[in-house]
């Protein structure tokens, strides 16, 4: 038995690093597969998450919607573990699963006991390939995924909202296009569309699994191997030619007005630069948009909701893990009634104060601590470390960089910071958007 | 033969890291406590609740406790509300407050390099509330927008106007978030009154699990909490619903989909057939993909995208709730659905098999509570305030053993009544 460990060990892996934030280990199986292990002991439950390089940004168009639909057809069973056995088996041993689809990946996880996670790790790498689908089952599905797209966003005003406002300022590259797909489209899509995506996109080369929790790694690379090792590669070309928008030359300003809606929101929508273009920029705006509109303590809380009281609440964020361009949200909620353009203005006119003048240097270093406590909390739990991990690698991020976030954070100067704003306040890719 | 041995005494050992051993701790006050030691973090989560809610809101001051929980981070002592927020913030504390309809409640977290600083915060808190009157009328525009987003919201109206109809004559049956005249009207005399009457140690309940040693988290529990008031008056006691509303209800809003929230009267969570009838929902509503209403509802029909039933515990009045969302035009197809997999359950019960099952994912899931300390203290308040002991991490496993079938399938037709069941449907064009 010892021996048989020490020729595992010693056989198939290759390009292992360690590094800090997570202290995560990496290895990649002999069909490019990477595998992400970090080891939590506390409490004997282990996550897995398999994370495909494939997302609703991969659909060609008029198949809107494919990602996501064949994310719903993968719990359908398989030659070996027939429908419903996988879900069954997690259940019955105490364990909980999902998936999730974005613009830019695919996930699949279960959190379960740590002694099934063999098992677990079996039956994730059969469906990998070995999907089984009866035409009714894709019909029957659809029905699902059309009550889940009425229920996400055709019965919510602002979803339909916020489907518009993306769709204007991606008119060309697929991230206007929903995740969950138009529903002309989605009624349209069929049993040959989902096979062929399937064999395109879902390949060990094409995948990353990320385990988190009580197990070894020693035991993850045995696990690993024997049933994902084995699988055969078509070599899924990772880096894909998206089709890219021309900048916006027109203001658009999109309403949406519906009998449902009693309180008036704003949201302001643009398009920038990702953490996978430059980390350090990325980083710089990040931070020196949540001093100035994240949460309660932001500037533009203080100014317009708790000095000013014109709006209930008010904030900004910037989302750049992402392929293709990032995002930044604004969104304020009027306490009376105002024009967007008002809006607009009154939000502008504080933010081109504040970042004309700078941030200031105790904003700065509280922030920074801020974000060095909040690496300390996503530590807390197993489920955290795996989401970002995934997510991250997902987008093109590499895991070295990520483990050391933190010291990037402290590196960052405040010179740095302020460029990134300034650079936000030219930015005219935007859209926004006003329900009522 | 040696090496075996080593071998041995590792796995052994390896196993026992797991021992989840929670132990009740009291303070010089006498304040009481559940404490689990997990340093694998340098965390620390405390959980408290203290009897109160939306129940207590004086007729016409509805949402008073929620606004309480709102506005009880907005600043205190001499630190207004963006000051306080800033040093918390910086010490890499977390502190929220929220109020159900029978628990004003509380979660304070923080990097245990902070704590004393922390807990200093939050004693602030307790003995220097500031209801100050800009920070009312924030907090007041925020509810009243919140309110109003709810309003618009399929789900959350169907929600509200479940409890509203099941709860008739009840205050159970008011929206814990209050409406919009009730909002208007809710001031410093409320807020300090619901402040001084219920948080206090009387019924407080609380757990702590982290990076802190046990004479620390004495020492700094009764440093806060212990200062504040002994008891509160006149608390009554929430009366029990006898009858509750059964039938179908719509209510008409213009959605290309419903949203329905159904239900029927549940039983105690302190019950002993409390286990028996959790497993029948586990397999009705409850778990993941493995339930009779999502695999005949969802999987084979196609009808809904989520379906769900669980039982919620409400002082004296526990229920047991269900929801879905479907096309408009097939409300009532899937109505016929729920009720008709509720009679199955209260006719033949569940099989030899499906509580085999069941047994094994309670066993099995529980554990996952344990990943970490906020999940930890969570869990230790919980099970204070349903009023279990502390040897009931031990018990649970043979309580859940000890279930027969003959027991379970007894609970399943005592309690699955189809005619009982109420539904809420929030919709259009209703055939």
């Amino acid at each position: 038995m010892f021996l048989f460990l020490f020729l595992i060990l010693i056989s198939a892996f290759y390009c292992e690093t360690q590094a800090k934030l997570f202290d995560s280990k990496s290895f990649e199986l002999q069909n490019g597969m990477q595998v992400v292990v970090v080891e939590n002991h506390r409490a004997p439950v282990v996550s897995s998450m398999i994370w495909y390089n494939v997302g609703s940004v991969d659909e060609t168009y008029g198949k809107s919607g494919l990602a996501h639909f064949l994310e719903h057809l993968m719990f359908k069973g398989t030659e070996k573990f027939k429908n419903g056995e996988f879900s069954d088996f997690i259940s019955k041993n105490g364990g909980t699963e999902n998936a999730f689809t974005s613009f830019d990946y695919t996930a699949y996880y279960q959190i379960i006991p740590s002694e099934k996670i063999e098992n677990i790790l079996e039956m994730e790498a059969d469906r990998m390939k070995n999907l089984v689908l009866s035409k009714k089952q894709v019909e029957t599905e659809k029905s699902v995924i059309l009550e889940e797209r009425s229920q996400r966003i055709d019965s919510s005003p602002s979803s339909v909202l916020d489907e518009s406002m993306r769709k204007s300022l991606f008119p060309n590259h697929t991230y206007g296009t929903p995740i969950i797909g138009w529903k002309h489209e989605i009624e349209n899509l069929t049993y040959e569309d989902i096979f062929e995506f399937y064999s395109k996109y879902y390949d060990p080369s094409n995948a990353v699994l990320v385990l988190s929790g009580d197990i070894k790694i020693k035991d993850a690379k045995r696990i690993t191997k024997k049933y994902f090792g084995k699988i055969k590669s078509n070599k899924v070309k990772q880096k894909r030619n998206y089709l890219v928008d021309p900048p916006l030359k027109t203001k658009i300003q999109i309403n949406h007005e519906h009998p449902n809606v009693e309180q008036p929101i704003w949201k302001k929508l643009y398009k920038t630069i990702s953490l996978t273009e430059s980390i350090d920029d990325g980083l710089a705006l990040d931070i020196g948009l949540e001093i100035i509109a994240g949460g309660k303590t932001s500037i533009l809380y203080q100014e317009l909701v708790t000095k000013q009281k014109i709006f209930a609440a008010v904030g900004g964020y910037y989302q750049g893990l992402t392929k293709g361009p990032g995002n930044i949200y604004f969104y304020a909620i009027p306490n009376k009634n105002l024009s967007p353009k008002d809006i607009d203005i009154k939000i502008n006119d504080v933010l081109k104060k504040v970042i004309k003048k700078g941030i200031s240097p105790d904003d700065f270093n509280r922030k920074k601590k801020e974000y060095y406590y909040n690496f300390i909390y996503q530590q807390d739990g197993i489920g955290k470390p795996a989401q970002i991990i995934g997510e991250a690698l997902s987008v093109g991020i590499k895991l070295e960089d990520l483990e050391n976030w933190d010291q990037r954070i402290n590196e960052l100067s405040i010179e740095k910071v302020n460029e990134a704003l300034n650079r936000f306040l030219e930015n005219k890719n935007f859209v926004t958007g006003m329900l009522k | 033969m040696r090496k075996i041995l080593f071998f041995l005494v590792i796995v052994f050992f390896s196993s026992d890291v797991f021992g989840f051993e929670p132990i009740e701790l009291r303070t010089k006050k006498g304040i009481k406590f559940w404490y689990v030691k997990d340093t694998s973090v340098p965390i620390i989560s405390l959980d408290f609740g203290f009897l109160g809610g939306a129940f207590y809101d004086l007729d016409g001051k509805e949402g008073t406790s929620t606004f309480l929980a709102s506005i009880l981070d907005e600043g205190a002592g001499d630190l207004n509300s963006v000051n306080f927020q800033k040093m918390m913030n910086s010490l890499g504390m977390k502190l929220r407050f929220s109020s159900t309809k029978d628990l004003f409640s509380g979660k304070f977290q923080t990097v245990s390099e902070n704590k004393e600083k922390s807990f200093d915060l939050l004693k602030l808190v307790f003995l220097k509330p500031r209801f100050d009157k800009n920070e009312i009328e924030k907090i007041r525009n925020q509810l009243i927008a919140s309110y109003k987003i709810n309003n618009s919201n399929i789900s959350d109206t169907a929600s509200i106007e479940f409890y509203n109809n099941f709860f008739k004559g009840h205050k159970f049956s008011r929206n814990d978030d209050g409406n919009l005249d009730s909002l208007r009207k809710v001031n410093f005399d409320e807020l300090n009154f619901f402040f001084k009457n219920f948080v206090t140690r009387k019924n407080l309940i609380l757990s702590i699990s982290g990076d802190i040693d046990q004479d620390d988290a004495i020492k700094l529990i009764d440093d806060s909490f212990g200062l504040l008031p002994e008891s509160s008056e006149n608390i009554k006691e929430i009366p029990k619903k006898n009858t509750f509303e059964s039938g179908i209800k719509f209510v008409e809003k213009k959605t290309p989909q419903s949203a329905v929230v159904f239900g029927q009267r549940g039983l105690p969570r302190k019950s002993e057939d409390f286990f028996a009838a959790r497993i029948c929902n586990y397999v009705m509503g409850g778990g993941g993909f493995q339930s009779r209403l999502y695999k005949n509802i969802r999987e084979r029909r196609g009808l809904t995208y989520s379906i769900y039933s669980y039982f919620i515990s409400h002082k004296n009045n526990d229920i047991l709730l269900g929801g879905f969302q479907t096309k408009n035009e097939s409300v009532n197809e899937t109505i016929k659905l729920v009720k008709s997999e509720w009679k199955k359950m209260s006719i033949n019960g569940i099989s030899q098999e499906e509580l085999n099952e069941a047994k094994t994912y309670y066993k099995g899931s529980f554990t996952r509570n344990y990943a970490s300390t906020s999940t930890i203290s969570s869990l230790l308040n919980a099970v204070q305030l349903y009023g279990l002991s502390i040897d009931y991490f031990e018990k649970r496993n043979k309580i859940i053993d000890n279930l027969t079938l003959e027991k379970v399938n007894r609970v399943a037709r005592e309690i699955f009544q189809s005619e009982n069941l109420f539904f809420l449907v929030v919709g259009n064009d209703f055939d």
